[in-house]
């Protein structure tokens, strides 16, 4: 995974909002691609139509009046893959990235301006075909009390005139919205064309999960470990919760080393122990997720994450 | 935060902005990023009490009170009269239900600033949560005059005046607190409570269903919701309380129910069937009616 992060970091531009200003937006050609996103069908089918088959057969897409570009939201608990699907979308279509940040959104309300946000898409048109991720888009363009001042009303009003433009002056730029907290978002966000694609992306299921630990573990002394199983005990982690409990395991397998001399292995014991202590971080976020989905969904926008609940049997 | 803002500086955030970006962050509710860049204020300014500050209101979020005071009392070592670490300490007291505390920080922040309106909130809403509400609405009137903008405020207002019997003027004042405010979901909490008080069962579940809208991941929001959801089936409200009933003190209660207990012995026990049956029917339509079939979920510690 690392050599991954030093490759993606040596294919990396820089886009530097003012001299002043040390927040970045990286921009980078990916070459993760879906083959390298396990599981996620459903959502992989729906951004196939939606984006990337308009672009790879443009005739007949023309021939229902559509074309390539567009956007969509994805979202769901934290760490759990939305970063790594939009970064996947932009692979398959061999498309730059522009990954727009928290960080670089808060330079834009304080001490920035509107006019940040505007040069983004300028590059993101410049640059198509492009995918601009937008990490955090409830920061961007949240509801909430403390986004009534003048100046913030600005800047979510700028993005909504560049999302309107992606009918018109957007082709083959694919505009990717990312949000751990859905249910702040401005209303006037999710209108059509605009992010009216409203995707959930859970935890990783039970195969996702084990080819998560086996990429976790490997290079370290797991002979004999069962996978699996660990899969199996490990329900709604997060990709961030399984690299969490593979380094705990870790730590407890050294300190055993550190004591015998010797090298241990990762045994089950060390992550039974660590399971006792730790348990999925997501469930906050569904328990959060429910109480909006039960009693503050006018537009029934998060049954997907109810439906979720009830089926794995979250309480 | 406006007064947070600091000489100029040289660093990666260019100076004087730190405040608004830990401001920014924490109307996020992004409390550790907010942790962190208070932190990195206090870091290029570690002489001044407003990183210090800025850090309590982050640990404030993230309920970390502890961690709070702590910072707090830095920041009125290097300043005994900062007015705004006064302020976050009697916020924390109030968190804490640490009324005599709560009182003498309050006390101290507005003998620096008689201006701070919010105090004056805290305190009746102390009195009020203590039944006294005499002086509740004495000091939430100080809240209303120093500003008299704040939805809020009228809203508690219209509360305490519900909690005194002032049917009018309670009323007068929820027309006002809705006037001002449409986005807080405390206001509608406390509009919900003072149209309960009023016997107003129908207002009161409209005022909980804004609240819930508006915050529906307070467990505090949701209870009330679901109270006002029962109130509002006609067999609960004839069996548990009749608003006339309200109006009499509690030990008048208890001589009334004695005096009904030795002339009609069988009518009583029928009645508090009929009590312990309304409380379990409605409580069980709520739940269908909000939760469907399914059980509740568990309570999580947030």
């Amino acid at each position: 995974m690392d050599d991954d992060k030093e490759q993606r970091r040596k294919n990396l531009k820089v886009i530097q909002f003012d001299k002043n200003a040390e927040d970045l937006v990286e921009s980078e050609k990916p070459t993760v691609t879906f083959a390298e996103v396990g599981g996620m069908e459903e959502i992989k089918k729906k951004i196939r139509m939606n984006f990337i088959m308009p672009l790879k057969q443009p005739e007949l897409f023309a021939a229902y009046g559509r074309q390539a570009g567009g956007s969509l939201l994805l979202y769901g608990p934290p760490g759990c893959g939305k970063t790594f699907l939009a970064r996947a979308v932009a692979g398959e279509i061999e498309a730059t990235f522009l990954h727009l940040e928290l960080q670089a959104i808060l330079s834009m309300y304080v001490g920035g301006s509107e006019h940040n946000l505007h040069d983004i898409f300028e590059k993101a048109r410049a640059e198509a075909p492009c995918v601009l991720f937008i990490d955090e888009l409830d920061a961007l363009g949240g509801s909430r009390q403390g986004m009534r001042q003048h100046h913030d009303r600005m800047l979510v009003n700028q993005l909504l005139i560049e999302l309107d433009g992606l009918a018109s002056f957007n082709e083959n730029v694919f505009i990717i919205g990312a949000t751990n907290t859905p249910w702040y978002l401005d209303s006037a966000l999710r209108r059509p064309g605009r992010f009216n694609n409203l995707l959930f992306v859970p935890p990783p299921e039970e195969e996702e999960r084990g080819t998560i630990l086996d990429l976790k573990l490997a290079g370290k002394p797991a002979q004999g470990l069962n996978v699996r199983k660990l899969a199996e005990s490990t329900p709604l982690f997060s990709g961030a919760d399984l690299d969490q409990l593979v380094r705990d395991a870790t730590e407890m397998a050294l300190e055993r080393a550190m004591e015998t001399g010797e090298i241990q292995p990762l045994a089950e014991t060390d992550f039974r122990r660590v399971l006792k202590s730790r348990q999925a971080s997501t469930l906050d976020w569904f328990a959060t997720a429910r109480n909006y989905a039960t009693f503050s969904d006018t537009n029934g926008e998060y049954g997907q994450v109810l439906e979720y609940i009830k089926k794995h049997r979250i309480r | 935060m406006d007064e947070y803002m600091q000489e100029p500086q040289t660093g990666p955030v260019p100076a004087g902005l730190r405040a608004d970006r830990v401001q920014r962050l924490l109307d996020w509710n992004r409390y550790k990023d907010a942790l962190a860049e208070a932190g990195e204020w206090l870091r290029e300014e570690p002489e001044t009490p407003e990183p210090y500050n800025a850090l309590a209101l982050a640990y404030l979020g993230l309920n970390d009170f502890d961690k709070a005071h702590e910072c707090l009392n830095q920041a009125l070592k290097l300043d005994p009269d900062e007015a705004d670490a006064w302020f976050l300490r009697a916020v924390i007291y109030y968190s804490t239900q640490d009324w005599d505390n709560m009182q003498q920080a309050a006390a101290e922040g507005l003998r620096i600033d008689p201006e701070r309106a919010h105090l004056h909130y805290l305190l009746a809403n102390m009195h009020n949560k203590k039944g006294k509400f005499d002086r509740a609405l004495s000091s939430i009137e100080q809240a209303m005059n120093l500003q008299p903008e704040r939805g809020l405020y009228a809203a508690l207002y219209s509360y305490v005046l519900a909690n005194l019997n002032e049917i009018a003027r309670s009323k007068e004042a929820a027309d006002t607190a809705l006037r001002l405010e449409a986005e807080d979901s405390m206001a509608f909490l406390y509009l919900g409570w003072a149209a309960d008080r009023r016997g107003d069962a129908r207002a009161a579940k409209a005022m909980m269903e804004q609240a819930i809208r508006l915050d529906p991941d307070d467990e505090q929001t949701r209870t009330e919701y679901m109270q006002a959801l029962q109130k509002n089936y006609w067999f609960y409200r004839i069996f548990t309380l009749p608003l006339f009933l309200r109006r009499f003190k509690p030990w008048q209660l208890v001589l009334t129910w004695i005096a009904v207990w030795i002339l009609f012995r069988p009518l009583v026990v029928v009645l508090i069937l009929l009590y312990i049956l309304a409380q379990l029917l409605s409580k069980i339509f709520v739940h269908i009616q909000v939760y469907g079939w399914h059980r509740a979920p568990k309570r999580r510690r947030k």
